[in-house]
C-alpha cells in the first residue's frame, strides 16, 4: 500500500489515501509508482493522475508541480488540483473553446501566448479524464 | 434640571452605535474564522516545498540567483494594512514600522521603494514616500493566482537586478486577539525558517534526501521549487494579515460594544435620577398649593 496525499497553496485535497498504485505526469512521462518506490522527486506536467483506492481508480486533474515519493508514501504538490468527480465537463469544454480562439486569433505577446496554451492544456486534460 | 428630552435622545443614539458594533464584530468574528481556515489550508504545502527547498540546500554545489546575496542599493517594502479602519491599532502600527524601517534603511543610503496592499496604506504613504504599485482590491478577494502574479513581478525585478532585497512588513496572525508586527527578508531567501512559522514548522523532517532521484535534475527542480517557495511565503503573509485585521477589528468592536454598553448603564442612572427629581418637584407644588388652598 502506498499513502497518497495531494497538496495546493488552497487545499489539502487528498489526505492519506491508501493506493495499491499511483500514476503521475512526471516531467519526462507517464510515472507509475508501486509500493517499495525509492525516494524520487520529480517536477510535474500539467496531466492526470490516478490511484487505485479499494478497487476503484480515482482520478485527478493537476498542474504544475511537484511530486515526493518517499517511504511508500506520495506526496503531489501541484498549483492546482482537481478531483475528476467535481469536474464540470461543460465549463471544461467552453474554457478548452476559448483557449483555442484566444490562440488561433494569434494577436498574443508571448506571454500572453503562454498563458493560453497552459489553459488549453489544463481544459483538455479536464475533459479527458472527466469523460 | 437635566434636560430629560435630551438624555433620552442620546441613550437612543448610543443604542443605535451599539446595535452598528455589535453587528460589525459578528461580521468580522465569521469572516475571521474564513480567513483561518484559509491558513490552516494552506499550510502543508507552504511546509513541504519549504521542507524540500531546505533539502536542496544541503546538496552539493547548489545555487540559484534568488538565494544570493549582493548589497543593498535598491530595496522593494512591501507593506501590508487594511482597506479599511475601525480595527484598533492594526494599521498605525504597521505605519509605525514601516517609518522605522524607511529610516534605518535611509541612514544605510538604501534606496526603498514602497509595494503598499491595502488602501489604508496607500492613503498614509502616498504623499510620504514613493510608491512603486499599489495593489488595490486584493485584500476584498485574496486569490493564490493574483498574488501570484505580484510575485512574479517582484521576481522579475530581482532577476533584472533592479531590486537587492525584497522585505515586507506586516501583522503575523497569532490569535483572534493578539497580532504581531513582523518584518521579514522574502529575497534573498536564506534557509532560515520564516519567523512568522518558526513554531509551526518543525526542522526535523527537512533532511535526509541524500538518496533521491531528481528528475530531471537537481537544478531544474531548484529553479521551479525557488520562486514556488517566495509565491507562497507572499500568500501566506497576505493570509496572515487578513486574518490579523479581521481579529484587531473583532476585539475593536468588542470592546467599542462594551463602552457603549457601559455609556448607555449611566446615561440611564442619570435620566432616572433627573425623572425622579422631576417628579419630587412637581409633587412639592401640589402638596405646597393644597397648603396655600386651606
Amino acid at each position: 500500500m502506498i499513502r497518497v496525499d495531494i497538496v495546493t497553496p488552497t487545499k489539502k485535497l487528498v489526505e492519506g489515501a491508501k493506493a495499491d498504485w499511483v500514476k503521475i505526469p512526471g516531467h519526462l512521462g507517464e510515472l507509475e509508482i508501486l509500493p517499495g518506490h525509492r525516494e524520487l522527486l520529480t517536477l510535474l506536467t500539467t496531466g492526470p493522475l490516478s490511484f487505485m483506492q479499494d478497487g476503484r481508480e480515482r482520478k485527478f486533474a493537476i498542474s504544475h508541480g511537484f511530486a515526493e515519493v518517499r517511504k511508500n508514501r506520495v506526496l503531489v504538490m501541484a498549483e492546482t488540483a482537481e478531483d475528476a468527480a467535481a469536474i464540470d465537463k461543460a465549463r471544461a469544454q467552453s474554457a478548452k473553446k476559448r483557449a483555442e480562439e484566444k490562440l488561433v486569433q494569434g494577436v498574443l505577446n508571448e506571454h500572453e501566448f503562454k498563458k493560453h496554451q497552459l489553459k488549453l492544456q489544463r481544459a483538455i486534460v479536464r475533459q479527458t479524464i472527466s469523460s | 434640571m437635566a434636560d430629560l428630552k435630551a438624555i433620552k435622545k442620546r441613550i437612543g443614539s448610543v443604542q443605535n452605535t451599539r446595535q452598528i458594533t455589535r453587528a460589525m464584530k459578528l461580521v468580522a468574528a465569521a469572516k475571521l474564522r474564513r480567513a483561518q481556515d484559509a491558513i490552516v489550508a494552506s499550510r502543508p504545502y507552504a511546509y513541504r516545498i519549504f521542507s524540500i527547498l531546505l533539502g536542496l540546500f544541503k546538496q552539493e554545489g547548489i545555487s540559484h540567483p534568488l538565494l544570493v546575496e549582493r548589497p543593498e542599493k535598491r530595496v522593494r517594502l512591501i507593506v501590508l494594512a487594511g482597506d479599511r479602519g475601525l480595527c484598533g491599532s492594526f494599521n498605525a502600527n504597521i505605519f509605525k514600522e514601516a517609518q522605522k524601517f524607511l529610516k534605518a534603511k535611509k541612514q544605510e543610503n538604501v534606496e526603498v521603494v514602497l509595494d503598499v496592499i491595502g488602501k489604508r496604506a496607500y492613503d498614509f504613504f502616498k504623499k510620504r514616500h514613493p510608491i512603486a504599485t499599489h495593489h488595490e482590491g486584493l485584500l476584498a478577494k485574496v486569490t493564490y493566482p493574483r498574488v501570484s502574479e505580484i510575485a512574479n513581478e517582484l521576481l522579475e525585478a530581482f532577476k533584472k537586478e533592479e531590486l537587492d532585497a525584497i522585505y515586507i512588513i506586516y501583522n503575523e496572525f497569532k490569535s483572534a486577539i493578539s497580532q504581531t508586527i513582523t518584518t521579514e527578508r522574502l529575497i534573498p531567501i536564506s534557509d532560515e525558517v520564516p519567523e512568522g512559522v518558526a513554531g509551526i514548522w518543525a526542522t526535523s523532517e527537512m533532511d535526509g534526501m541524500t538518496n533521491y532521484i531528481f528528475e530531471p535534475g537537481k537544478e531544474a527542480i531548484l529553479e521551479e521549487i525557488v520562486p514556488r517557495h517566495f509565491r507562497m511565503q507572499l500568500f501566506r503573509c497576505v493570509l496572515e494579515s487578513v486574518a490579523s485585521e479581521h481579529g484587531a477589528r473583532m476585539s475593536a468592536m468588542e470592546n467599542a460594544t462594551k463602552n457603549a454598553s457601559e455609556m448607555i448603564g449611566s446615561l440611564t442612572l442619570e435620566y432616572n435620577k433627573a425623572r425622579q427629581e422631576k417628579i419630587t418637584r412637581e409633587l412639592m407644588e401640589i402638596v405646597g398649593g393644597v397648603e396655600a388652598m386651606k
